[in-house]
């Protein structure tokens, strides 16, 4: 590939690093297996970009790639391998008795979507996003009905998730 | 905690993470893929390169020390040195259509499984039909060619079809056992990752 596109390339990461970050968020276990992932995904980014005609949206193309990468990666499933979430609150920021609180309970919420499938981490992402269920189907392939029972059930199930993590159990 | 609450935090995940410079963007595209298929890649040129160089050491070594005598069996090593690249040439090929990064992610997973079940069934199959068809092709190269075989041969007045015979059931009861070998080294190395993408392509398809 040419030096042009490779800028064309790294802009365009820079841009949609959001999607790649979140991805690696939601899929890596711990920093370092962060850090792997978001290598791949770029790295399978670059390998496609070549074939992108802009068929479609520029973010469905990316959250495809970044996610079929992290989906089937499937790396393995080490019961030592520590798990560590993410921040939300900057450390400066989170002074205040409620900011504290709010920090806990995301973490707690952190912890439970880390539970649950691949799949359904792909559309809980998705969900986060903002995304209709129509850009869901596009991206993930799954049928709009399906997606919508899928997201119902989700939903129940980090709402017992979340209680469990709480009470720690 | 709601779902519905995380949504407003999840915005700040991009600026909490810090950017990455170019430098690192480009030391990243110079690096090589750690998928599962670009392992199975690799493994697979390695492979094929071990072979080439072994059964060209064995032609070579062969027609050099017997000065191109019985040439029928370098010949045949090269016809199976050939059997073996047409053998790699189709699971590479394999590979090549196992993935589709930028496909839906239910039809990319989809088409993932189904390469992978005829990726393990060529592997299976053709791993546990070499050594019958080896031994077979080399016994009968040797009971025509091979002059301490002919001088065995019309000592103890062997005909071929009891020759045969012999060989084939030898051979059988050998690729009994390998092929239980490489049903087990064929599960070791790709059943745990059939194993997940079947679950979570019927996990994608369930309500459908």
């Amino acid at each position: 590939m040419t030096i042009a596109s490779e800028q064309d390339f790294l802009l365009l990461v820079k841009e949609h690093q959001g999607i790649i970050r979140k991805v690696c968020h939601l899929y890596g276990r711990n920093d370092a297996d962060r850090d792997d992932l978001y290598q791949e995904i770029v790295i399978q980014l670059w390998k496609a970009f070549g074939s992108f005609r802009g068929d479609a949206k520029i973010s469905t193309w990316m959250y495809r790639i970044a996610l079929n990468t992290a989906i089937s990666n499937l790396r393995k499933q080490s019961r030592k391998v520590a798990l560590s979430f993410p921040e939300f609150i900057p450390r400066d920021d989170a002074d205040s008795y409620e900011e504290k609180l709010k920090e806990e309970k995301l973490q707690q919420m952190y912890a439970a979507i880390s539970r649950l499938t691949e799949v359904e981490k792909a559309i809980v992402m998705l969900y986060l996003e903002d995304k209709s269920y129509d850009e869901m189907e596009d991206i993930l392939g799954i049928g709009n009905g399906a997606l919508r029972v899928k997201m119902n059930r989700i939903k129940e199930k980090l709402r017992s998730l979340t209680k469990a993590e709480a009470y720690g159990t | 905690m709601e779902l519905d609450q995380l949504k407003e935090m999840w915005g700040t995940v991009e600026s909490s993470s810090g950017q990455p410079s170019e430098q690192e963007l480009q030391a990243i595209l110079q690096k090589k893929s750690k998928s599962p298929i670009a392992k199975m890649k690799r493994n697979l040129t390695i492979e094929m390169w071990v072979v080439v160089v072994l059964y060209l050491w064995i032609i070579i070594d062969y027609i050099i020390n017997f000065k191109g005598l019985i040439l029928i069996i370098p010949l045949l090593f090269f016809v199976i040195g050939v059997a073996f690249m047409v053998y790699y040439i189709r699971k590479r090929s394999l590979l090549k259509q196992m993935e589709c990064v930028t496909c839906e992610v239910k039809s990319n997973l989809q088409q993932q499984l189904r390469i992978l079940e005829k990726y393990i069934r060529i592997y299976l199959i053709a791993g546990t039909a070499l050594m019958p068809i080896s031994i077979i092709t080399m016994s009968v190269v040797l009971f025509f060619y091979s002059p301490e075989v002919a001088v065995q041969r019309q000592k103890a007045d062997v005909p071929f079809a009891v020759f045969f015979g012999i060989v084939t059931l030898m051979s059988l009861v050998l690729t009994v056992p390998l092929y239980f070998l490489n049903k087990w080294y064929v599960r070791k190395l790709y059943g745990q990752h059939a194993e997940k993408l079947k679950h979570i392509v019927n996990e994608m398809t369930e309500e459908e």
